[in-house]
């Protein structure tokens, strides 16, 4: 009872306390209904160590992982790019902003069925999905932080004699840092979202498969399982961009204060 | 010395001209503190833009030291109203941006920016972020900044504008201490305080509107440094309150020639 708890071990006993609630909740539904769709907890973990143990489960990864890592880097590498360029030149706007407002304005999934007949269901096509569906969000996020450069700071490295390169590296970039980070993490959850509807809804290949073949057999504890590697995965991602945020907002003034 | 020929400036928005500067000629002597005085929207930041080039005007001809001048140039520096501070940057890398702009090695530059710093009373806030000053703080940095690139021309854009009172009365005096200090420098500010103008320049240009015009180029009749004493004379307050008198008036009437649409 005197145990002095810090306000930080409460916050995370509370969430360890939410999550074990509902596992609870889970295996008390489990356990009553019986049914072949609602796993026992203890099931699904086994099924988890199991398939981390299996090859058939890293095969999978690897044949979604390879494609996904291909089109999301490339998505964020030339959406910044391109964005950082267009944000700069009004003659480099025109040309590439209809292209990139057409892939905005049109759900990506409808191409998706145009894709597998065109370029087939390779990993240079699956590469290519994961591809568009990332660069048009990073490409106008990143834009527009360009644009949205302090107009003030330009003037100022004008007034100062700071040549067109320079401003670039010295005003722009800088300036247009925090929509770049806000870019990646809106990229890379469309990359993820590129890359489950193509291997559930498309091209039966890689953890897609994997979940097919499960849910099909009947075996829900190995399915469940799968569904829980998959949510480490994207943990993974939100932890590394937010790691990458804090990184680049560190030391900035915000709104609440300042970023330590 | 700063000449302006018959500049005008008009712009064109959605069909219709307006002309924020019209038939704006005076000149700066060298070594010359002038202010540029009047009602807002006369067009006194516009002007001021020109004479360091970050505006083009539409007429007229702009000469320094009987060149024609076209572009920003190593002989001129702003100090900006809001500052202006790179906001990853900390102080000293601020200070030591015009330098940086200019080509001048790490070394040198940061060397160079501790000593203008130190001017105005900003040692040991070296390593501080723009966030972290006060406004007049961050403005020191500012005009510490322009003074590094030893401009012959500084130019100031109502460089106290967004400071507090107490701040701003502050600052003028530091401003006019550390001019006092610079013997052929040429400076130039726009400010709406008459007092500020009276305080820190040789002449005050006075500016009207509709077009932006100037109607007035004032010698002030008063010795430097202008001490406490000179201030609280009645000459000089007879002086700054015939100016401010005359602003008002201009104000009155722009407001008279404001049809309700």
């Amino acid at each position: 009872m005197a145990t002095p708890w810090s306000e930080e071990s409460k916050r995370r006993l509370t969430a360890v306390g939410s999550v074990g609630a509902g596992i609870l909740a889970w295996e008390l539904y489990a356990s009553r209904t019986q049914s072949l769709f609602v796993p026992h907890v203890l099931d699904v973990a086994a099924a988890f160590l199991d398939q981390l143990g299996s090859s058939e489960f890293w095969t999978a990864y690897r044949e979604t992982l390879l494609p996904f890592l291909l089109g999301w880097t490339s998505a964020i590498a030339v959406g910044v790019l391109v964005g950082l360029l267009v944000g700069l030149s009004p003659a480099a706007r025109s040309i590439v902003a209809p292209y990139f407002t057409f892939f905005n304005s049109v759900p990506l999934a409808t191409f998706l069925p145009v894709l597998v007949i065109a370029f087939g269901i390779g990993l240079g096509s699956r590469t290519l999905v994961v591809f568009l569906f990332a660069v048009v969000d990073v490409f106008f996020t990143t834009a527009s932080g360009v644009a949205y450069v302090d107009r003030d700071l330009l003037v100022m490295s004008r007034s100062f004699g700071l040549g067109r390169a320079r401003r670039f590296r010295r005003i722009v970039v800088p300036g247009a840092l925090p929509s770049i980070v806000s870019a990646v993490r809106l990229g890379t959850g469309r990359a993820v979202l590129g890359m489950v509807v193509m291997e559930l809804l498309l091209v039966s290949v890689g953890v897609g498969r994997l979940v097919g073949v499960y849910r099909d057999t009947f075996r829900s504890p190995e399915l469940y399982a799968l569904l829980a590697s998959l949510a480490v995965f994207g943990l993974t991602l939100l932890v590394l961009v937010r790691r990458l945020e804090r990184l680049v907002h560190r030391g900035r003034p915000t709104a609440y204060g300042v970023n330590s | 010395m700063i000449e302006l020929d018959d500049i005008g400036m008009t712009f064109t928005r959605s069909g219709k001209h307006f002309d924020a500067l019209d038939g704006v000629s005076f000149r700066v002597e060298k070594g010359g503190f002038t202010s540029i005085v009047g009602p807002s929207g006369c067009g006194k930041t516009t002007l001021l833009k020109v004479i360091a080039r970050l505006a083009r005007p539409t007429r007229g001809e702009l000469r320094i030291g009987g060149r024609a001048v076209a572009t920003p140039g190593r002989d001129r520096a702003v100090v900006f109203q809001n500052f202006a501070l790179l906001p990853w940057a900390d102080v000293l890398t601020n200070a030591a941006f015009g330098l940086e702009a200019r080509g001048v090695g790490r070394a040198e530059r940061e060397e160079i920016a501790r000593r203008h710093l130190a001017r105005v009373g900003l040692t040991g806030f070296e390593r501080h972020f723009p966030h972290q000053l006060s406004g007049g703080m961050q403005q020191r940095v500012g005009i510490a900044r322009a003074l590094a690139v030893e401009p012959d021309i500084l130019l100031m854009d109502e460089p106290f504008g967004s400071l507090d009172a107490l701040t701003r009365k502050v600052m003028q005096e530091d401003l006019a201490a550390l001019w006092d200090a610079e013997a052929d420098r040429t400076a130039v500010m726009v400010t709406h305080s008459m007092d500020e103008a009276v305080l820190l320049s040789d002449s005050v240009v006075l500016m009207n509107t509709r077009p932006g015009r100037v109607e007035d180029v004032v010698v002030v009749p008063f010795d430097r440094p202008r001490t406490a004493e000179v201030v609280r004379s009645a000459e000089y307050r007879d002086f700054a309150g015939y100016l401010w008198e005359r602003l008002e008036q201009m104000h009155r009437e722009d407001l008279a020639r404001t049809v309700p649409t």
